[in-house]
Order: structure tokens, then sequence, then C-alpha cells
């Protein structure tokens, strides 16, 4: 089952490189990828536009390298979450990570000034972090994190962001456009550079959780069944908040808030592969970073030359995919 | 029976007003083609767009306005006048506590601004230039209504000569059209075909390299742009965190324009403004397209 769904993705990326825009032969594209590699390259003959060059390399690699690990993480996450919090609406926002980064990236966009621009990814991915932080010891009692409490703070610091988040946009009046462009999401204008950023969190925080498929098994069954199982819950739960937030807070930095992946993803995986994390969690990976990567796709050949925030693709798609597989599966799919 | 003959009545003496002999009247048609009819000349106007604060002001009728919108930042008295929201979020308290015998809107018939005022028993006049050609007859509409028509005729005959002279150059000028990216931010969003911009880029002798964009304004692909590779690129606005943005995006130092030091600055709110400064935005433009030509 993993390897047919990393066999989409391979497909989906492939697709997504050979598809844009601008009408690049496949044939091209091809050798543009063939010519980089070492040994192999040298026998080629460059007989390609040197834009198209640009555009497959420069342009649409990187971003579709970056939809990729993107919806990974936020499909890991999610399923993460689920799992961890033993509901199903969670996602890897639920906690506060999406609004923190919003209120980071806010706050460097409204301050203006050409440093502050470039500052976004970096106020964002400290936003998020701060907020998680905030969030895990405020949900701290009596050196527990009971998860109920862990949830409820999670929604109540998540409104409170977003209310600073209005207020920034109401008062400062600057053109609230970018914001609103950020908030909605998306991998429009992002390179190798936001690759080479975000990777090194993404994937450390995403190994830690799949490494702890075992321990997220355990809590399904209740903390205490847990505890009787061997597993030191609150280490537990304080390592895979803690590593699903860091992935999820540089993937947010990067790509901003794209909604519907994190939550949907883990429960279309669930229904195909079941619940068990060990298949789950990198099942959940690999169906968000397809997903994504196909989504972004849309967003880029769906009404040339203009194209459409991912996130709108990521809803309309998957939606209605999500409530066909949901009638099929007939029996209880939680 | 009475009731026809009451109703007959009725209506031959509003036939009689629209005859001219109503002496309490006068009757004009707005931009929307709504008709309203003003008993006196306006003393107390609040403007809802700044292009109508610009035109009030050019009118020398600053000291009749008495309300503008939080994006009325010219000329510079205007910002001094106080502020009611903006087209979007208008505070109906403030303007109605203005006591404004006339406010100018933007719009049309339907926009909720104007049903809301009606609605309160404040006429309401539209404004409506989608396009550079429009500015002129909406100017002279303003003069009509706030019986400036002498210096309506002015200014609209000023902006007629002015775009005339650089209609006339550009044609002289010959050779091909230099394409133009016109861009608001760093997510590269642009102004396309049925933008009032997209007029100015055309009327200025430039061709929009968004043309073919189905929509006003979008999100301009970022492999295309670097397909068509541009003459020219204009960001339209005042932010100088802006160009730090869009040099982070990927190949945009490849590009023509960039290489030939041809991305320039302009100020947004002179060239997407159907105000009296309209012909100075074009002349802008021009300037920067056809440098050897207009010094």
């Amino acid at each position: 089952m993993l390897l047919a769904l990393a066999t989409l993705l391979a497909a989906f990326c492939l697709v997504a490189l050979g598809r844009g825009a601008v009408a690049v032969p496949v044939g091209d594209v091809a050798r543009i990828l063939v010519a980089r590699l070492p040994l192999v390259g040298d026998r080629l003959l460059t007989a390609w536009a040197a834009g198209h060059e640009q555009i497959v390399l420069v342009v649409r690699a990187p971003r579709v390298v970056l939809a990729a690990g993107v919806g990974a993480t936020l499909g890991l996450s999610g399923a993460a979450f689920q799992g961890l919090l033993r509901n199903p609406m969670a996602d890897p926002y639920v906690i506060g990570v999406s609004s923190g980064a919003a209120l980071g990236a806010t706050v460097a966009m409204s301050l203006g000034g050409g440093l502050a621009r470039g500052l976004v990814p970096v106020a964002a991915f400290g936003g998020a972090l701060a907020s998680i932080a905030a969030v895990y010891s405020l949900a701290r009692s009596g050196g527990r994190v009971p998860l109920l409490n862990l949830l409820l703070a999670g929604i109540a610091v998540s409104s409170f962001l977003s209310a600073l988040v209005s207020a920034l946009m109401v008062f400062t009046h600057r053109d609230v456009r970018p914001v609103l462009f950020w908030l909605m999401g998306g991998f429009g204008g992002r390179g190798w550079f936001h690759v080479l950023a975000a990777y090194p969190y993404m994937l450390a925080g995403g190994l830690v959780v799949l490494a702890s498929a075992r321990e997220l098994n355990a809590l399904l069954l209740g903390e205490d069944s847990a505890r009787q199982l061997g597993v030191d819950v609150e280490r537990a739960k304080l390592v895979l908040v803690g590593a699903a937030s860091l992935a999820t807070a540089a993937a947010v930095s990067v790509s901003g808030i794209i909604g519907f992946v994190g939550l949907v993803v883990p429960h279309i995986t669930r229904l195909v592969v079941g619940a068990d994390h060990r298949i789950l969690l990198p099942g959940s990976a690999l169906a968000g970073a397809a997903l994504l990567v196909m989504a972004d796709t849309v967003a880029r050949i769906a009404l040339p030359p203009a194209e459409i925030p991912v996130g709108i693709v990521t809803a309309l798609v998957g939606g209605p995919f999500f409530l066909y597989l949901l009638r099929r599966a007939h029996s209880r799919f939680w | 029976m009475r009731k026809l003959v009451t109703f007959l009545v009725a209506l031959l003496m509003v036939a009689g007003c629209r005859g001219g002999a109503a002496p309490a009247g006068r009757s004009f048609t707005d931009g929307a083609g709504r008709q309203l009819i003003l008993g006196e000349i306006p003393r107390r106007i609040v403007s809802m767009a700044p292009a109508n604060t610009e035109i009030l002001f050019a009118l020398g009728l600053g000291s009749r306005v008495v309300g503008v919108t939080t994006w009325c930042n010219y000329p510079p008295e205007a910002a001094g006048t106080e502020k009611v929201g903006d087209a979007w979020a208008p505070n109906y308290e403030l303007i109605v506590g203005l006591e404004p015998d006339l406010v100018l809107a933007a719009g049309t018939a339907e926009s909720e601004i104007v049903t809301r005022l009606e609605a309160l028993g404040i006429p309401v006049f539209v404004v409506d230039a989608p396009t550079i050609e429009a500015v002129g007859q909406q100017i002279l509409l303003i003069g009509e209504v706030t019986g400036a028509s002498i210096e309506a005729g002015d200014i609209a005959a000023g902006i007629g000569r002015r775009l005339d002279d650089v209609r006339g150059r550009v044609m002289a000028a010959g050779g091909e059209r230099p394409s133009v990216f016109w861009v608001l931010d760093e997510f590269l969003w642009t102004v396309g075909p049925g933008s009032f911009v997209h007029d100015l880029i055309t009327l200025a002798g430039g061709r929009n390299l968004a043309e073919g964009l189905g929509l006003p304004y979008a999100q301009y692909s970022l492999e295309v742009l670097i397909e068509q590779d541009p003459d020219v690129i204009i960001a339209a606005t005042l932010d100088p965190s802006f160009g730090p943005g869009l040099a982070d995006l990927p190949g945009w130092n490849s590009l023509k324009a960039v290489r030939e030091g041809r991305v320039y600055r302009v100020d947004g709110d002179l060239v997407s403004r159907p105000g009296p400064r309209v012909a100075e935005g074009v002349e802008t433009v021009a300037r920067l397209l056809y440098p050897e030509i207009f010094r």
C-alpha cells in the first residue's frame, strides 16, 4: 500500500514538473533534469531554450519539492495530532501553530521596510513556536499535560492570536492584500531558498513523529493503558507535540496556512490502510505530499496566465473525494 | 374615481417639473444613470472615494468638503478633513452626523453605500470612471452638480489636451510598443483588461503583458512572466519594502527588464485614481516607456 502511494506521489511529481502555465516540451523537461545529473549530464546536448531551463529548474522544481514536503508534513502532523488527542477534528493547526505563525507574519508585514518583508518566514516560524510553547505551558497542571487542557488552551490561544491578526490588519492601514494572501497559503514565487530553509525542520520533526508510531498506537487505548504497556506518556506527549509542531511551523512559515490537507488526509489514509500508526503515519505523509503536489499543479495550470490560491484547490478537490470515501466506507471510520 | 383623478393631477405636476417649470429642484443624471434632484448647490459634501476628493479640491470646493475616506491623502489639505471610513466600511453614523447635502460615492447604483444612504434620505451622486476617457466626463458631471461647471470644463479640457499630446507622441514614435509587466506586490498580482490601469498602460503607449488575463486583477504566473520576458516592469507602490520582495523571487534577476535596469516604481495613487491627476499619471508612465521622447 505504501509502495502504491509512493508511486502515485512520484507520478504526480513528474506531471507537476512537466506541466505548467508555460508549455515546455516533455522531452526538454526530461533533458533539462537529466543534464543536472553527474556523469550522464555531460553527454547531453543542451538544445533547449534558456528561458525554459530557468522555468523548470528555478521556478517549477523547487515548487514541486516544497509542495511535497509541506504536504507530507501536514498529513503526518495531522495524523499525529488526531492520534495523540484521540480527536477526529484535530489537525496540525489545532493547538495554535497556524495562528502564531499568522501573527508573526502579519507583524513583519505591518512593520514594512525591506528587512521586515524578508523576515516574514522567520517571524512566522518564531510566532508558531512561541504560541506552541505558550499553549503547552498553559495546559500543564501538576507536572502533567491533560490532553483536553492542551486542546482547549490551543483553541483559546488561537482565537486570541487571530483577533490580534485582525486588529493589526484593521489598524495598520497598509495594503491588507499581502496579509490575506499569506493567510490563504500557496507556493507562488517560492524557490530553492525556501526548500533549504524549511526541509531540515520538516525532516527532523517528521522523522521523530514517524519513530513514535508505537507510542501513538498505545495511546489510542487511553493514557492509563498506555502507561501499563510501559509508555512514558508525558514524555511521549512532549516529544510528539514538539516534533509535529516544529515540522508544521517550518511548513507554515514557507507556505502560509494551507487548510484541509492536515485534517482530511489522515482520514482518507485511515480509510485505506487502517488505524495502525506504523502504516498510517508514513501513509499520511505520502498521501499529503501527493495531494498537495497535485493541487499546486492545478493551481498553476487551471487559469493561465493567472494563478489561483492552492487552498481553494485542496478543499475543492479533497472535500468531495473525502465524502465519496466516507459514503463508501459504510462502517464506522473513526 | 377620485383616486384616479388625484393620480392624474400628480402625474401632470411631475411632468411639469420635468419641463423645468419647478423652481425648487434641479435634476441631474449621475455616473450610474440615476436621476437626482437637488434643491440648492450643495454646501456640505462627503466624498467616499479618493478620486472624488481630488476632483472636489481641484474644483476649488475644498472648503465645502466636510467628510472624506481614510484613504484620501491628496491634496494634503484633504488629509485634515474628517474621516468617515472608506467605501467598503463606511461609518454611517459619522456620515449622517455631518449632515451632508450631497455624498459623492464611487461604484454603481446597486452599491450598498448608495442604497443605505438613500434610505437615510441623503442625496447620493454616483461617480463611475472605469476608463481614462470617462474621467473628464465624470469631472464635468461633478462640476455640474456642485455648481462649478466652468472650473470643471477647464480641468477636463486640460486633461484631454495632455492625453492627446501623449497619444500623438506615442503614435509618432512608431515601432513596436514596449511590453509592460505591472506588478502590485511580491505575490505578482497584476492588472488585466477591464481594469483602469490596463487602460492607462495602453494609452501611455505600452502593451500590457497581462493582456491575456481573463480578469481585471489576478496573481500572475511566474513561469509565464519569465517566458514572456517584458521590456519594462512597473511596480505601482511607494512602499520601499517592495523591491527586496520581488528580487527574492526565483528567476527574477534573469529577467531582461531587471538586467537592463528597466524596473521602475511609480506612486500607486497617482496611476490608479480616476481623478484630476490622471493625465499626470499617464505622462509618468509614458516617460518611463519612452524616455527619449518624453523628457
